[in-house]
């Protein structure tokens, strides 16, 4: 189950909402996201966001790509069909696969890994992206905090308040919300 | 974002007397080696597999040293700061790379009749050799070599006094700029000459020893094996020194960077071999393929004594690095690093060897202790020479202008 009710801190400061976020993690609050309108270096790290698995799944794609030229043009000039190319033995040559192989990985892993990242992160088109606010994409960092996970809830917002936040929201969204960590 | 304060200290690098023995022991090692395998071998075959050993030992330390000065006058070029901190072992390997040419010089004067054969042309014999003769004649093979030589040990000498002079200037942001901008000044004069100049000493020194055939992509496959070489030596030497409490504001994100450029660069020089296989594989002039041809490669003598190197050349050198390098953790692992340090200058020993070997040796080429004792026997001088010039001076360029950006520097998981 996905959290739906949120507690946001909402900075206007990308150094308030690092130093918060650490502060947050140091008194054993976990913090759910962060919402900013540029990448904040360090923010991840204080957050204690996972790394993510993109990677490990690029590669794998990177590996269908290339087995797959492989099979194509093995199948194709060698096994189906044998080519007479300027009289060169025709057995499974790989020197002439190279350049086809790796058009092919490259190309399986780039697709493969944006369609990947648009359905994890469901970004489709058409879909209205729940925002904690409009202005998070312009001049506004939030710290999302999921409430049903934590009790204290005043702690937080008095730790929130103490670290700089301009205010601090309470907010619900809907069961399909697209907020993904 | 929060700025923490990192502090950078001097360090001055003990060259310890015990460091000293291990190298003269392993000195000792590579001699006997070479002894042991010269005992009854034929003396023609051992006359051969000597000056071969020899020029590959040489070569290899030569790409090394002059790979540092590379190192160093690529990075002042692209303003980079990540590599400031341990500028100084590059530094110290090009430190070798006067020795180094003087080798190669004695080594091309003295046995020159057992690994070029066209030195020994007779003109009326050889009518490819005798089109050739403007470019592949003694004199201008070492007049050429002199001359380069000599300019790359200038700009070489000029690099490491400025930036021996930027020691004196910690805190004196005006005259570190300065001397900074003289230094990229002369890396720009450097890289251009170097750019021109290393291709003919690639021509020269490594394709002449087969002297009929001819590659046009052979020089950039050379820089490639210089540039992934060096990147690998100057880690290997910065985790040493790191074991022994040296370089203190050096830390994984630094390895990480090297790392990348090891990656990077093992499959670019992946690149530059297969583009030149394919080419002369589809091609198939025998003038060009016969290279192949006696490397063990094709059916006209398939299974040939070099087709397993061959082979293993791709897999140790592209394959391998390939794969350990991928992920983010291996690359600041120190660990890993070490192993495949040691993974990509074998390979790369492998793949001088099979560049070296079948044009001056031949078929009966082995690889036994005369080859990898006179590995040895020249890797000590140069990482003796290394050392010393690490000592000499201080470790730490604390005048440089991107220190500060060094010790703060990070790579973002991303």
């Amino acid at each position: 189950m996905k959290p739906t009710k949120f507690i946001a801190g909402v900075f206007d400061d990308p150094v308030l909402i690092t130093r918060a976020a650490r502060k947050l993690r140091e008194s054993g609050v976990r913090v759910y996201d962060a919402y900013t309108p540029f990448s904040v270096h360090g923010l991840d790290k204080e957050i204690g966001i996972k790394h993510t698995r993109l990677g490990i799944a690029a590669f794998l794609f990177g590996c269908t790509g290339f087995c797959l030229a492989l099979w194509m043009q093995s199948y194709m000039s060698w096994s189906d069909w044998p080519m007479d190319v300027g009289g060169k033995p025709n057995t499974f040559v790989v020197p002439t696969y190279v350049p086809v192989c790796f058009e092919s990985t490259v190309l399986c892993t780039a697709l493969l890994t944006i369609f990947t990242f648009w359905i994890k992160s469901k970004m489709f088109h058409g879909v209205v992206p729940d925002l904690f606010d409009n202005r998070q994409t312009s001049d506004l960092f939030i710290l999302a905090i999921d409430s049903d996970s934590h009790k204290n809830h005043s702690a937080i917002e008095g730790l929130l308040k103490e670290q700089g936040a301009l205010e601090v929201r309470h907010k619900e969204f809907g069961k399909n919300h697209t907020l993904i960590q | 974002m929060e700025h923490h304060h990192i502090e950078i200290k001097q360090e001055r690098f003990e060259f310890a007397a015990k460091t000293k023995r291990k190298l003269f022991m392993l000195l000792g090692i590579g001699l006997l080696l070479v002894i042991i395998g010269a005992i009854g071998e034929e003396s023609g075959m051992l006359t051969n597999r000597l000056w071969a050993s020899v020029l590959l030992g040489a070569y290899y330390t030569f790409l090394l040293a002059l790979g540092g000065a590379v190192f160093i006058g690529i990075a002042y070029l692209t303003n980079a700061g990540w590599n400031t901190g341990f500028k100084r072992v590059p530094e110290a390997m090009m430190q070798y790379m006067p020795i180094a040419g003087i080798i190669l010089l004695i080594i091309f004067l003295t046995g020159h009749g057992n690994l070029y054969e066209w030195t020994e042309n007779d003109a009326m014999e050889d009518p490819i050799l005798e089109g050739k003769s403007t470019f592949l004649n003694t004199t201008f093979f070492i007049g050429s070599s002199v001359i380069f030589f000599l300019a790359y040990y200038f700009f070489i000498r000029r690099l490491r006094a400025f930036s021996l002079k930027e020691d004196l200037l910690e805190g004196n942001d005006k005259a570190s700029a300065k001397i900074f901008h003289a230094c990229r000044r002369i890396s720009a004069g450097f890289i251009v000459v170097f750019g021109f100049t290393f291709p003919v000493i690639a021509w020269q020194w490594m394709m002449s020893l087969e002297p009929h055939w001819f590659s046009t992509i052979y020089s950039l496959y050379n820089f490639a094996i210089m540039w992934v070489c060096t990147a690998t030596t100057i880690a290997m030497f910065c985790l040493w020194l790191k074991s022994k409490g040296y370089l203190n504001n050096m830390n994984e994100n630094h390895f990480h960077d090297l790392g990348k450029f090891m990656f990077a660069f093992s499959i670019f020089w992946t690149y530059m071999w297969i583009s030149q296989y394919l080419l002369i594989w589809y091609a198939n002039i025998p003038e060009e393929s016969e290279y192949f041809t006696s490397r063990g490669v094709g059916t006209a003598i398939h299974g040939g004594r070099f087709e397993f190197q061959f082979w293993l050349n791709l897999i140790v050198n592209f394959a391998l690095p390939l794969l350990i390098f991928m992920s983010r953790s291996a690359k600041r692992n120190p660990r890993t690093m070490i192993v495949a340090c040691a993974i990509i200058l074998l390979g790369h020993w492998n793949d001088l060897y099979l560049m070296i070997m079948p044009g001056t040796v031949g078929q009966e080429a082995p690889v036994g202790f005369i080859e990898m004792g006179m590995t040895i026997v020249f890797f000590v001088p140069f990482i003796y020479t290394t050392l010393a010039s690490l000592a000499k001076h201080n470790l730490i360029p604390v005048g440089h202008p991107y220190m500060e950006e060094f010790a703060h520097h990070e790579v973002a998981v991303a």
